[in-house]
């Protein structure tokens, strides 16, 4: 029996013949777009441009293309010996980059050239900037001096004596070797205990409150609090303490790189913002972990001002500490630098949730290509193809190009297109990548992500 | 035309068992096709493919009688309850239930008030 859909319309026996043909050829051209579409999808190809003729467009993809001065490219024009760069944002593994651009008509052509690829996250790569020590309020020893930061400053009590009348918890001084005590400036001696430093602590009928220019600021729940310091830090003390100081109508939550969720959504922590998680990939793909996320309540979401969504270009804001995977060096990103954390424990001081995995080598692991002119291209197409496979172990999102030229060009537009080789590697590690996004979307990890789905 | 009328009644087939594993797709992985294909298009494709099966069997004089197959329907419809109820996946389950028979119950009130005469 024939397969006919419409076996009751009849036709002659050589429009039959006709048809048969065409049916087997319709029904294998559907098969073989379905194996074109299983390509498509199990081998991934993330493409991105930019145009220097029009550089507000929204379809402009490739981020910040900007000279080493890290000002903008202004039309394109591009100096000899002079490095530019430029970023793209892409999660998943891929064999090679394509870079494409074309010249302006105006453009002498372009003699030789080369562009270099980092892979790493777009915040690590940012300048190192000097080192800082512990964090506000920390309260340290070296076993013969008892000290507490404040302001940023290392403040010593003049004897234990004057700590204990002023009810710091010994306990909560951290043992510090004398040479960790070097990264924040010495402040002034606290030498009697008739008032408290800045960034004392207080616990008062379950509220937490931080010391701030002889004002008590009060922490928005006890949450917020624990995200940034250990319960073992405050004072206790009673009411009668709150009218000692001025209390001020400003609340602390959570500090610069906490995981909050509300609802369905997780959002991130920067500041008086805080940046909505645009998909579970994307928190993924940052390094973030579901155990870090702290659900939040409608009081504490209301203290923050709603940023716009924090997708996979985004860089990760001030706040956040990345941790080297090779030496378990620790790193803080603040206002467009990148602060080393000289020791563990001031690296703890810090530290609220789990740090960012980074690998140092991604700082100087890079692949290059050489510039070559379009054989097949019209007179101004130029490309360039980077092998990017022995840098996709390394922990990161971003790739950041540097480009060199040996002459003087203007350029219209560049695109950078991220291929995948068709080879059983490949084809294995897709298959496991769809099966871990199945398992990412109907297993949460812990009981955490199962509340913290994100904002679509 | 008889046979154009014969091949896209193929044509038709084949956009409908790609749009099911398509929807199948995406109810399990999100924007795994969208974001390569959008759904739309298969969509688009068959408005414009039943138009012409109308406009081609018209021209060669072909009317087929509308008939209903419901030995497919009853798979059909667990498959579009399991597609509801994936896409409702991360509500509670008793609301999520509760959407799904709603949608039924409309959905049998609607055709019934539809088909009364």
């Amino acid at each position: 029996m024939r397969f006919d859909l419409t076996g009751e319309v009849a036709l002659d026996r050589k429009n039959l013949k006709l048809y048969r043909i065409l049916q087997i050829a319709l029904y294998l051209s559907a098969f073989l777009l379905a194996i074109y579409l299983a390509f498509i999808i199990l081998f991934p190809s993330a493409a991105f441009s930019f145009d220097f003729t029009n550089p507000n467009s929204k379809n402009n993809t490739i981020a910040n293309p900007r000279d080493a001065m890290q000002s903008p490219i202004n039309n394109g024009d591009m100096l000899s010996g002079n490095k530019y760069y430029f970023d793209t944002a892409v999660s998943g593994l891929f064999s090679k980059a394509v870079i494409n651009f074309s010249l302006n008509n105006k453009s002498q052509k372009l003699s030789s050239g080369s562009i270099e690829i980092k892979k790493s996250y777009q915040a690590f790569l940012y300048p190192e900037s000097a080192a800082v020590g512990f964090k506000d309020g920390t309260l340290l020893t070296d076993k013969n001096n008892y000290f507490i930061v404040s302001n940023g400053e290392l403040r010593k009590f003049a004897t234990p004596s004057i700590f204990n009348s002023l009810g710091f918890p010994q306990n909560a001084f951290i043992a510090v070797a004398p040479e960790e005590l070097s990264y924040n400036p010495i402040g002034q001696l606290i030498a009697d205990n008739s008032s408290y430093p800045d960034d004392s602590l207080f616990k008062i009928n379950d509220n937490y409150y931080i010391l701030q220019n002889k004002t008590l600021e009060q922490f928005t729940s006890a949450t917020a609090f624990l995200d940034q310091y250990k319960s073992a830090q405050a004072i206790e003390k009673d009411n009668d303490f709150l009218s000692k100081y001025a209390v001020s109508e400003n609340s602390i939550g959570f500090a610069d790189g906490a995981l909050i969720s509300y609802g369905i959504s997780v959002y991130i922590v920067s500041g008086n913002s805080i940046f909505p998680i645009n998909n579970p990939v994307t928190f993924v793909a940052k390094g973030f972990s579901w155990n870090d996320v702290i659900p939040a309540s409608a009081d504490e979401i209301s203290l923050y001002t709603r940023a716009k969504l924090f997708n996979i270009t985004s860089a990760h804001p001030d706040g956040t500490i990345f941790k080297t995977v090779e030496d378990s060096k620790y790193y803080l990103i603040e206002k467009g630098k990148k602060h080393f954390l000289p020791s563990e424990n001031i690296a703890a001081s810090w530290l609220g949730r789990s740090p960012i995995m980074v690998s140092e080598k991604s700082l100087n692991a890079t692949s290059s290509c050489t510039i070559k002119k379009d054989a097949l291209g019209f007179g101004s197409s130029y490309s360039c193809e980077i092998p990017v496979s022995s840098l996709q172990q390394l922990d990161g999102t971003d790739y950041e190009f540097s480009m060199n030229v040996n002459n003087a060009v203007k350029i219209n537009s560049v695109s950078v297109t991220f291929e995948k080789d068709i080879n059983n590697t490949n084809f294995h590690s897709s298959l496991r990548g769809l099966f871990n996004q199945v398992i990412n979307n109907y297993v949460p990890a812990t009981p955490t992500a199962t509340t913290a789905q994100i904002q679509q | 035309m008889t046979l154009a009328y014969k091949l896209l009644h193929d044509c038709l087939l084949i956009l409908l068992v790609f749009f099911v594993f398509a929807l199948i797709a995406e109810g399990i992985l999100p924007g795994i096709i969208s974001n390569h294909f959008g759904l739309y298009k298969i969509a688009i494709l068959f408005m414009i493919n039943v138009l012409a099966i109308f406009g081609a069997g018209k021209a060669a004089g072909v009317y087929a009688e509308v008939r209903i197959n419901k030995k497919i329907a009853w798979p059909l419809l667990f498959m579009l309850a399991l597609l509801i109820f994936n896409s409702l996946l991360k509500l509670n389950i008793f609301l999520n239930l509760f959407i799904l028979i709603f949608i039924f119950v409309t959905s049998y009130f609607l055709i019934k008030t539809f088909q009364e005469k």
